[in-house]
């Protein structure tokens, strides 16, 4: 499924609408007496800032049906940017309340109640850190497994705290009814917390799979080869990826994102080609055969329409893992449309999957494009970053054929991919791209 | 460049949520 503005426009509008609800429960039935304008305005933005904040579990519950039009590296994008928005309502709303009337310092005074006082320190404390620990945990030299379990309590903690701050202050929320739709709403967002903390990984205990084989691969990769114990496997669709445990609990909080690059016709062996970067890919050669893993998903957009009439793909170093699932499935169903690959990678020697690729250009209509960063003598290909004129040179061939475009590497040539490809008049529904730094 | 538009289409839908909250200051001082 691809998609469409519709379904963008349908989606923006259920979530303006969800955020904006408690200030429409506010106006039904009786209301108390107004404290003029920029009061109401402080308040109002902490309501829809709460709302925002409840509605930030559902953007991470990691639901196919919704992430399936837009790709969930779109919709984790969505909650962080949500995030910091949701933020600064909040955080504007006793900051307003404050420069309005100094008598609101009261509520964080420990003097005149300290567990009030405590709560809402706490609640603010929290959110600072919860940004904070977000938008700097590399420089900070968080590990992931820290991150995310930090952040799951910390954002527990706000939306509890700030339900029980609406509740206690009660001004607008008096009425039984709409106490329960406030307790309904935070519970739902404490429910979907649970879901994708609990829930998912007890289902995904019942479908385990063990590691098959590892097997190294050129560019400093390692191919893991997965087999399901005991159920028949998964279907993805090719150039999707999944989230991936390693180790008998699935409870672990080390899962990480990982495109598979077998071919989807292949569904009774899922493989993942995962380069050594951080901490954890830089052991991933060392899992013996055997291992516990499980994986949840299928997950991502960055799939071939089957009514594309050809296909143009941009890839740096081991964004070719998507790529390599999809041309394996083109190859297993003898599919015959035309297929250009710009494959931009260190040196030949590093080229993850140089055989394999060679191998394959000759079962499908497939003209494969080296771009080297470290050319050999004598190399007459292309060489240096993949660039505008790069891209002139080899796009025009299949222009007539109005590809559809995909693009996955590291985010400076993906920037500058994207932007040539938009600017050449492609439009936005034929270029799909994925980005890995979702986690 | 999706990042783009995703980031454009929260700020589109903050500059909403504030509209709106301003609608309510406003409709409440009514």
């Amino acid at each position: 499924m691809k998609r469409s503005f519709g379904q963008a426009v349908f989606w923006a509008g259920l979530y303006i609408g969800l955020s904006a609800l408690p200030l429409a429960l506010v106006l039904i039935g009786p209301i108390p007496p107004a404290r003029g304008f920029w009061v109401e305005f402080a308040v109002g933005l902490g309501f829809v800032g709460l709302a925002m904040l409840g509605l930030q579990f559902a953007l991470t519950a990691r639901f196919r049906q919704i992430a399936a039009p837009f790709g969930l590296d779109t919709m984790l994008h969505f909650h962080r940017q949500a995030g910091i928005v949701a933020f600064v309502f909040v955080l504007a709303h006793p900051l307003l309340l404050l420069v309005l009337h100094p008598f609101f310092l009261e509520f964080l005074d420990p003097r005149s109640s300290i567990a009030r006082a405590l709560a809402l320190w706490v609640a603010l404390g929290s959110l600072v850190l919860l940004i904070v620990l977000t938008l700097w945990r590399r420089p900070l030299g968080i590990a992931y497994e820290w991150w995310r379990a930090t952040h799951g309590v910390l954002a527990l903690l706000v939306v509890f705290i700030g339900l029980v701050h609406v509740l206690r202050v009660g001004h607008y929320i008096s009425v039984p009814w709409r106490q329960a739709v406030w307790v309904a709403m935070s519970g739902g967002a404490i429910l979907l917390l649970l879901y994708s903390r609990l829930m998912k990984p007890l289902l995904l205990a019942r479908r385990p799979y063990r590691v098959a084989e590892v097997r190294p691969e050129r560019g400093d990769s390692w191919s893991v080869a997965l087999e399901p114990d005991g159920h028949d496997g998964l279907d993805f669709i090719a150039g999707q990826f999944a989230w991936v445990t390693f180790g008998p609990s699935p409870f672990s909080l080390e899962q990480h994102p990982f495109s598979f690059s077998s071919s989807a016709k292949r569904a009774g062996r899922l493989e993942f080609t995962i380069k050594e970067l951080g901490d954890f890919t830089a052991a991933i050669g060392r899992i013996p055969p055997g291992t516990r893993a499980f994986v949840e998903g299928p997950y991502g957009a960055f799939t071939l329409s089957p009514d594309a009439t050809a296909a143009v793909f941009v890839v740096g170093g081991i964004g070719i893992t998507p790529v390599m699932s999809i041309l394996r499935t083109l190859a297993d169903e003898g599919d015959r449309r035309q297929l250009l690959l710009i494959y931009a990678h260190a040196s030949l020697d590093m080229m993850t999957f140089r055989e394999e690729l060679q191998e394959l250009s000759t079962r499908l209509d497939l003209r494969i494009v080296d771009v080297l960063d470290d050319p050999p003598a004598g190399w007459d290909g292309e060489s240096g970053l993949v660039d505008p004129r790069l891209l002139e040179r080899h796009l025009s061939t299949l222009e007539p054929l109005d590809p559809e475009y995909f693009v996955c590497g590291p985010e400076p040539m993906m920037d500058v991919v994207e932007t040539h490809l938009l600017g050449r008049g492609v439009r936005l529904r034929k270029l799909n791209s994925e980005r890995f730094n979702i986690a | 460049v999706q990042h783009v538009y995703t980031r454009r289409l929260v700020i589109a839908i903050s500059g909403v949520l504030v509209a709106l909250t301003m609608l309510f200051a406003w409709v409440r001082t009514l």
